[in-house]
């Protein structure tokens, strides 16, 4: 019972945790400036101190409903929070081509999806039509890469 | 006073004439297309399509260059709810509260009926909105200018106090999410003494935390993010009831809430700096404070589709009443349009509508066709536009996923705001997984500047003096009803929970 409820006391602590060195902030600044920053997170740290201590002893105000038990619950979980993250990294690492064709032809096939031509085809269609919308009719720039611009740095050089 | 109906008739007229021109309906046209799909695609809003089409207007009749122009910013301000219905990703963020009551109601394959309801509601609020800056301009003016500072943060406060409204099961997380958002607002340089504030060393958040990476993030990030988990489709149902024609006409089976939210957007939209989106969630929160079934709200109430859409419309066209008399904007969209006013050598104020009354009034009349053209295109759309929520979500996930982040960067060109879409993202779905409102900390984001700013500003104005300050007679009304809105949803919550 008490494991149950610990991610939801560690969320609301985080949020305590916040607003608290919002308040600690606003208090330490100079003059005025801090005014308005010390009595939001002095409110917002009061109502989190509450708030933690409902999360603790299991007050269901506002507590979203328990999802039904899935025997793939956890490599879904973790796809969920895993993929955004890596995609996130890869387009840094590799740019927006290269991470995007990744994601919309790895995330599918982990979910269980498996049917290239369609997996192709959704895959070239997204990225034809993301590039005429933001760089040809936008003419908008998408992250390279810090590879690519390695390799654009280097060819620059020589 | 008697010669102001008939002067008014022979404006309009004026205005009919300058409208109906073929250039004219030709490149409203051309705005309402482009808008529309500008709408739908998140972070890639009518502002930044305004701002690259402002440079191609300099050679173009200063008319049908303002009247493109906000065919845009009318046509993308009302597309921006089809995202927020059929896949619960705001394509605007004046869409966001649009999200609440049209998602569940594309979950349950009504998302035809949504779309209806949007397209009636924004029509509504457009027109309404319109023909409110044609016969209020003067005394609305007088108002206005009477506005100071402390009056400002007091509209603040109230529009803060709302989100008690909002979170009305779990008030005391509204009220610690919404301190969140204002806290995220303080995120930059201070605007009393220019410095950098919990930028923590890093170079991108001295700029301040922007409301793309912030809205994406918290629901369309999230939004994906649960598709993973439950690999479900948008619509449950696999397969879509009802009509968009039947949604249109269910829109005006609720009088009240029409109009109701669209007077909350005219009145919110005269006020320079606070904007649509914060009208729009006023308006939702007035629709289910005052319903006699509240818990209706949020499983896909038709009211709670028309009250967001009827005053964000409404707001939009009613900020072009500071912005055309004052010179004060009163949302980014409003500062184009009088950017795109000053490069064809006009100035905003009284001279501007006794010296071009054609092009003020083909302006205004242009706007009302323009809300005609969009309800037309929308209707013939929709079809369309709702299949989507059909689509498996093995497919729909990634899809949104690249063209949120590619939105995401595309605002700013910056990787950071990625990085923070995605933490919002993982924060929106642990929020809602542990029942927390999300809403709250957009509106204290979107208003936490506004009041930062105007109460140092009310403060300075009095000399130092809180209390003098605060007892203006303006600032003490709105912050009185601030107060008993928050004691009234308190006590209301506290009943609840005796009962």
């Amino acid at each position: 019972m008490i494991r149950a409820r610990l991610p939801g006391v560690a969320f609301a602590v985080l949020l305590l945790g916040v607003l608290g060195y919002v308040a600690q902030s606003g208090l330490r600044a100079r003059g005025l400036a801090g005014a308005f920053p010390a009595v939001v997170g002095l409110v917002g740290g009061l109502a989190a101190l509450v708030n933690l201590v409902q999360a603790a002893r299991g007050s269901r105000a506002g507590m979203a409903e328990p999802t039904a038990e899935d025997p793939d619950a956890a490599w879904l979980a973790g796809l969920s929070i895993g993929v955004p993250i890596a995609y996130a990294v890869l387009l840094w690492l590799a740019g927006f081509w290269v991470a995007s064709g990744v994601v919309l032809l790895a995330l599918p096939w982990l979910l269980g999806y498996r049917r290239p031509l369609v997996l192709l085809a959704v895959a070239a269609g997204t990225l034809l039509a993301v590039d005429v919308v933001f760089v040809e009719i936008f003419a908008m720039r998408l992250p390279q890469g810090l590879i690519m611009e390695r390799i654009i740095d280097a060819r620059d050089a020589d | 006073m008697r010669g102001m109906p008939i002067e008014m008739v022979d404006n309009l007229l004026i205005g009919l004439r300058a409208a109906l021109e073929w250039n004219q309906l030709l490149f409203m046209l051309l705005g309402t297309i482009g808008g529309m799909w500008v709408g739908v695609i998140p972070g890639l809003g009518p502002i930044t399509a305004m701002a690259l089409l402002i440079p191609f207007t300099f050679t173009m009749e200063p008319l049908a260059a303002l009247l493109m122009l906000a065919s845009i910013s009318a046509a993308a301000n009302c597309s921006g709810s089809f995202t927020s219905i059929l896949l619960n990703v705001p394509g605007e963020t004046t869409a966001a509260a649009t999200c609440f009551d049209g998602y569940p109601m594309a979950r349950q394959g009504r998302a035809r009926v949504a779309i209806g309801l949007s397209i009636g509601a924004s029509l509504f609020g457009a027109v309404a909105g319109m023909l409110a800056v044609m016969l209020l301009t003067a005394p609305l003016l007088t108002l206005a200018k009477a506005f100071s500072p402390a009056e400002y943060f007091a509209l603040a406060m109230l529009g803060l106090a709302v989100v008690a409204v909002l979170s009305r099961e779990a008030p005391v997380k509204g009220v610690m999410m919404a301190a969140l958002g204002l806290c995220l607002s303080f995120v930059g340089v201070d605007s009393v003494m220019g410095e950098a504030r919990f930028a923590f060393g890093i170079l991108e958040l001295q700029s301040g935390i922007g409301l793309v990476p912030v809205t994406v993030g918290l629901f369309a990030v999230s939004e994906i993010i649960g598709w993973i988990v439950t690999r479900e489709a948008v619509s449950r149902m696999g397969s879509l009831s009802g009509s968009v024609w039947a949604g249109l006409v269910d829109t005006f089976r609720y009088p009240v809430a029409l109009v109701r939210s669209t007077l909350i957007g005219i009145g919110i939209g005269i006020t320079p700096g606070v904007g649509a989106v914060a009208a729009s969630f006023l308006a939702y929160a007035v629709e289910k404070r005052s319903a006699a079934d509240p818990s209706r709200f949020g499983q896909g109430a038709p009211e709670g589709v028309i009250a967001p859409e009827a005053a964000n419309n409404s707001a939009v066209c009613a900020s072009l009443v500071p912005a055309l008399t004052l010179g004060i904007p009163g949302g980014a969209t409003s500062a184009l349009l009088l950017v795109a006013l000053t490069v064809h050598g006009l100035r905003p104020g009284t001279m501007l509508f006794s010296s071009q009354p054609e092009l003020i009034w083909g302006f205004f009349v242009g706007l009302i066709i323009g809300a005609f053209l969009f309800a037309i295109m929308g209707l013939l759309m929709t079809n369309l536009f709702a299949r989507v929520t059909l689509v498996r979500a093995e497919i729909l996930a990634p899809v949104f996923l690249v063209v949120s982040f590619a939105g995401v960067f595309a605002q700013d060109q910056r990787l950071f705001d990625v990085f923070l879409a995605l933490g919002f993202g993982i924060f929106g779905y642990l929020a809602r997984r542990f029942g927390y409102p999300v809403v709250p900390l957009v509106i204290g984001l979107v208003l936490g500047t506004l009041a930062e700013t105007s109460f140092h500003q009310g403060l300075t104005i009095a000399g130092g003096d809180l209390l003098a300050m605060l007892m203006r007679p303006g600032t003490a009304g709105l912050l009185g009803a601030a107060v008993l809105l928050l004691a009234w949803t308190f006590a209301g919550s506290l009943r609840g929970r005796g009962a």
